[in-house]
């Protein structure tokens, strides 16, 4: 089987267990989305919901559910804090993620409360490369046999 | 060795634990908690919301009243439908990493058995559009997939027999015209046992499947029954999925704009309105992969002809074109 080539932008930091983006903003604010692996075992999205602005979020807790063709799921957070926006048109339209995921299809921007200690446990840098390559091959080859 | 999948088998057992205990399962569910599949058939019958379907956007709440049928909401995808005792459930909750990643192979993985136990009975059955079960061509079950916590969740069933009226009756019909047009399309679209194989035996399915589970997960089969910690995490599970608020899921996170039903993977009902000469109508219509093939125009079946045969996005941009004939989302 060939590898597929996935597109993760080395400016940003990914949550390696959910597969969520994080782009860091100005101040503590960052914008989250969902990364290329993570829209791949999707599909095509159907329904977004998100939690509106001003909510307090745990990292690794929902901010949102998806359905999308085949399956349906929730939406973690990758660092704690509060949603400072919603991306409203990824809801009114979730073809939006599917389109352009790591631009137009961010789905919310979060005043991140500890980034400093929380960003650390992100996927950036150095440690993106091997990541990739592990979550690849680890798509290609998870399953009852594994 | 392998780890074993633990297969408990509820039988014919009460509605509510057909869709509270696969929940509370995936809810609790951690690398270390056994992958389980669970056998049942509801002993009355109930209705089922997919995850997105909030309850007054799809059922006639009059009609489901008078029809006394309990309503759960289900945090998988899919769509609504009713269940009864002329169906067998299969579910299986397992850890997600012990799943493919990929949802194809994910769910030719999890319903290779189901297939192959109908293929054994005779039957040309096939898995299309990734999760759709099929008898000669037909959609013979309902598959519903997703992701709970931690746990990968596919559930189905082994449709028998299938009371096309009552589910015609609760969906929500802008007009007559519209339940017209989705019961004729679920008549031929869903595909029953008892309609392609009159002799089938539920026992004799129910049977077959766990005799091929083994083969096809390639892990041991382990008989098993709930812990008490289970039944009570289940019990609590039945009052959230049955919630008044859930069910709506206080108009908060569910979108409430109106959605074609679905009938099967490539046949949906659509309603809109239109004005036709001063006054607003329902248009419904069906579409078979996005081409209108069947129309009911509300006092206006002149227009019917020239809709047919057009796609989804001709009539959007009919739509959206402002034109003397403004169709509207209803």
């Amino acid at each position: 089987m060939s590898k597929k080539d996935y597109n993760f932008p080395a400016d940003l930091h990914y949550d390696g267990k959910n597969h969520m983006w994080v782009k860091k903003e100005n101040d503590n604010i960052v914008l989250v989305g969902i990364d290329a692996i993570g829209l791949d075992t999707l599909g095509d999205l159907a329904y977004i919901t998100l939690k509106p602005e001003g909510t307090i979020v745990k990292k690794g807790e929902p901010i949102g559910t998806l359905e999308a063709a085949k399956m349906t799921g929730d939406i973690f957070a990758p660092v704690s804090g509060k949603i400072s926006a919603v991306n409203a048109a990824c809801v009114e339209n979730p073809g939006i993620v599917n389109d352009d995921h790591y631009g137009k299809g961010w789905m919310v921007a979060i005043d991140a409360s500890d980034w400093s200690t929380e960003s650390t446990a992100l996927i950036s840098g150095e440690k993106l490369q091997p990541w990739i390559e592990a979550e690849t091959h680890r798509m290609e080859t998870q399953g009852f046999d594994a | 060795m392998k780890k074993p999948i633990r297969l408990i088998n509820l039988g014919k057992t009460e509605s509510w634990k057909t869709q509270a205990v696969y929940h509370a399962l995936a809810e609790e569910m951690t690398d270390e908690s056994p992958d389980t599949i669970i056998i049942c058939q509801p002993d009355s019958p109930y209705l089922c919301l997919g995850y997105f379907q909030p309850f007054d956007s799809i059922f006639d709440r009059k009609n489901v009243e008078l029809l006394n049928l309990p309503v759960y909401r289900r945090r998988i995808g899919g769509g609504a439908t009713y269940l009864d005792e002329n169906q067998l459930f299969y579910q299986f909750i397992f850890h997600h990493s012990r799943v493919p990643v990929a949802l194809e192979k994910a769910y030719k993985t999890m319903l290779a058995a189901p297939v192959e136990t109908l293929k054994s009975c005779g039957l040309d059955c096939n898995l299309r559009a990734v999760n759709e079960i099929e008898v000669n061509g037909k959609r013979v079950a309902g598959i519903g997939g997703g992701r709970i916590n931690d746990a990968a969740v596919v559930v189905g069933n082994f449709l028998f027999d299938f009371d096309f009226e009552a589910m015609s009756t609760v969906w929500k019909a802008p007009w007559p015209g519209f339940r017209e047009l989705a019961k004729d399309a679920v008549k031929e679209r869903v595909y029953t046992l008892k309609q392609c194989a009159p002799n089938l035996r539920m026992r004799a399915v129910s049977d077959k499947l766990i005799e091929l589970f083994p083969k096809y997960f390639n892990r041991p089969i382990v008989s098993g029954s709930l812990s008490q910690k289970e039944i009570m995490a289940s019990q609590k599970t039945a009052q959230v999925l049955t919630d008044k608020i859930f069910l709506n899921d206080g108009n908060t996170d569910i979108p409430v704009q109106p959605r074609p039903l679905k009938i099967s993977a490539d046949v949906f009902i659509h309603n809109k309105k239109m004005f036709f000469k001063n006054k607003k109508i329902n248009v419904s219509f069906r579409t078979d992969n996005d081409v209108i093939t069947r129309v009911k125009v509300e006092g206006a079946v002149e227009i019917e002809k020239t809709i047919i045969g057009i796609t989804i996005e001709e009539i959007e941009h009919i739509l959206n074109s402002g034109s003397s004939t403004v169709l509207k989302d209803n």
